[in-house]
């Protein structure tokens, strides 16, 4: 179970949101920009700390904002997919999907046959040797899942991993990060789009100005929108 | 005059314009290598005088370079943090020495380290040490003129190394000393070699404030652009001959670079055949 409740204050943005993903469920995020779904993704993963609140990884305390207790981002062993990838531009794509692992102290050889598996599964297998930094977008998104998955994270926390990406890429992404929830994982999906979170989905967060202002099944919310937000993006969708 | 005219008239102004500006760069080349002697080229640049300006210009340039890298990358990484007090105005004090002419370097490192100077009296009282007109000297100059250029270039490099790269190593559990080596370094390693070769350039290129600090002794501060104003009075050939020399350096630094910017880094193999699926 990943239990969070995540209270940040950044420039004019106050989060203030709780929430609970028991392992094996996706809990997708949606919200207007702005309205603090990469920071309480970046909360989650430690890169901001928390003001008030706490988050909680099975019976593990990952930051405590009471106790003072932080634990920092290299030791809490999820798997974050920043938006727009965030890739290492002068590695390769196997490289980058190989870095958690390496840095973990896997073996070279066997990091890089799980990452060419990982990169076949994402449909980029004949673009392992490019250098990230000529990746396209969307490209990048799907390596950036890749090396998200690689890590073998105890919970994945994805940013906008499918924008940008055509309908039968994305299916091929869906599947990897189906396939890592089935192993028990929690994850948090960033999403501006409602297929997204119908599809791969079983919770629907909806984020505005810091608040959560709708939660239910992605079924549920698309049928009785409760904002205008919400509305505009059920009929999107 | 029709709307046509006038923009065919204006467009054939820029092209004079722009080629005055190629003109004014290149003819100067362009007579330098038609005067070269190339026949006599080996005996003029053999010349033990010539050898000798060359190894001290490459030597005192590599080492003001050297300590270019070991001061300048540090306070690259500072002027980078934005978010530290006093970070503008010290930015605005490194690049003085970038508009300043460098004979005003030479004469303000005089004051400083002179017999009579700020710090140079008190210096030699203690220790029976002077520093000007010596090789030391010629070193400082060309530190004191050269540094800037490494020092934004690097600067640069480390603004472009992105904090959420560092941020996106950190979550897949790699240590700071992991990210450094493996994330940061590698991203900003072309900056400090562009960096690094614009200042060693700039070193081998240093005169007023050399000739101002150093004076002009051959062995030990009569670098090559020294040597060539020398030379000018009393053996022409041979000042156009050592002119060509350091043409010849500076282009070669100048290639280096491009290569390193167009050939991107070892074993990362070619570019994809196009960007767009």
């Amino acid at each position: 179970m990943l239990d969070v409740h995540a209270r940040v204050e950044r420039g004019a943005l106050t989060l203030d949101v709780a929430l609970r993903v028991p392992p094996g469920a996706v809990l997708a995020v949606m919200g207007p920009n702005g309205s603090g779904k990469s920071t309480l993704l970046e909360a989650v993963a430690g890169l901001v700390p928390l003001t008030a609140g706490h988050v909680r990884l099975g019976d593990e305390v990952l930051a405590d904002a009471a106790a003072g207790h932080h634990r920092p981002p290299a030791r809490r062993g999820l798997g974050v997919a920043l938006q727009d990838g965030a890739l290492f531009g002068h590695l390769s794509a196997r490289e980058n999907v190989a870095f958690g692992p390496r840095a973990q102290g896997v073996r070279a050889a066997a990091a890089r046959a799980a990452a060419d598996a990982l990169l076949a599964d994402v449909g980029l297998a004949e673009h392992a040797r490019t250098r990230a930094d000529r990746l396209s977008g969307g490209q990048a998104r799907r390596v950036a899942v890749a090396r998200a998955v690689a890590a073998r994270p105890r919970a994945l926390l994805l940013d906008e991993p499918f924008a940008a990406l055509d309908a039968g890429t994305r299916h091929g992404v869906h599947g990897v990060v189906r396939r890592a929830v089935a192993a028990g994982v929690p994850a948090l999906l960033v999403t501006h789009d409602l297929r997204d979170a119908l599809e791969l989905a079983d919770a629907l967060l909806v984020l505005e100005a810091g608040r959560a202002v709708q939660q239910g099944t992605p079924a549920e919310v698309a049928a009785a929108p409760a904002t205008a937000y919400v509305r505009r993006v059920a009929a999107a969708g | 005059m029709s709307g046509r005219t006038a923009g065919r008239l204006s467009s054939w102004a820029l092209v004079l314009a722009a080629g005055a500006g190629v003109a004014v760069l290149v003819l100067p080349i362009v007579a330098l290598l038609l005067a070269t002697p190339w026949g006599d080229l080996p005996a003029l640049v053999g010349d033990p005088a010539v050898l000798q300006a060359l190894r001290l210009s490459l030597g005192t340039a590599t080492v003001a370079t050297t300590v270019s890298l070991l001061v300048g990358v540090p306070l690259a990484w500072v002027l980078a943090h934005d978010d530290l007090r006093g970070v503008r105005l010290l930015r605005a004090l490194v690049t003085v020495p970038l508009v300043l002419p460098p004979v005003v370097g030479g004469v303000a490192l005089l004051l400083l380290l002179g017999r009579r100077g700020l710090l140079g009296g008190t210096l030699h009282a203690w220790t029976g040490l002077s520093v000007p007109f010596t090789s030391v000297a010629v070193v400082l100059a060309q530190v004191f003129v050269s540094l800037p250029f490494l020092v934004l270039a690097v600067e640069g490099a480390l603004r472009g190394a992105d904090r959420r790269r560092a941020l996106a190593a950190q979550t897949l559990g790699a240590s700071p000393g992991y990210v450094l080596r493996r994330v940061t370094l590698p991203a900003v390693a072309p900056g400090v070699a562009a960096g690094a070769a614009l200042c060693f350039t700039r070193a081998l290129g240093e005169f007023g404030a050399t000739v101002t600090f150093a004076g002009s002794f051959p062995g030990t501060t009569r670098t090559m652009p020294l040597a060539v104003y020398q030379a000018m009075d009393t053996a022409p050939e041979q000042a156009v001959a050592m002119s060509v020399l350091l043409l010849a350096l500076s282009m070669t630094v100048l290639v280096a670079l491009r290569g390193r910017w167009l050939g991107g880094l070892p074993g990362t193999g070619g570019r994809p055949a196009g960007r767009a699926r």
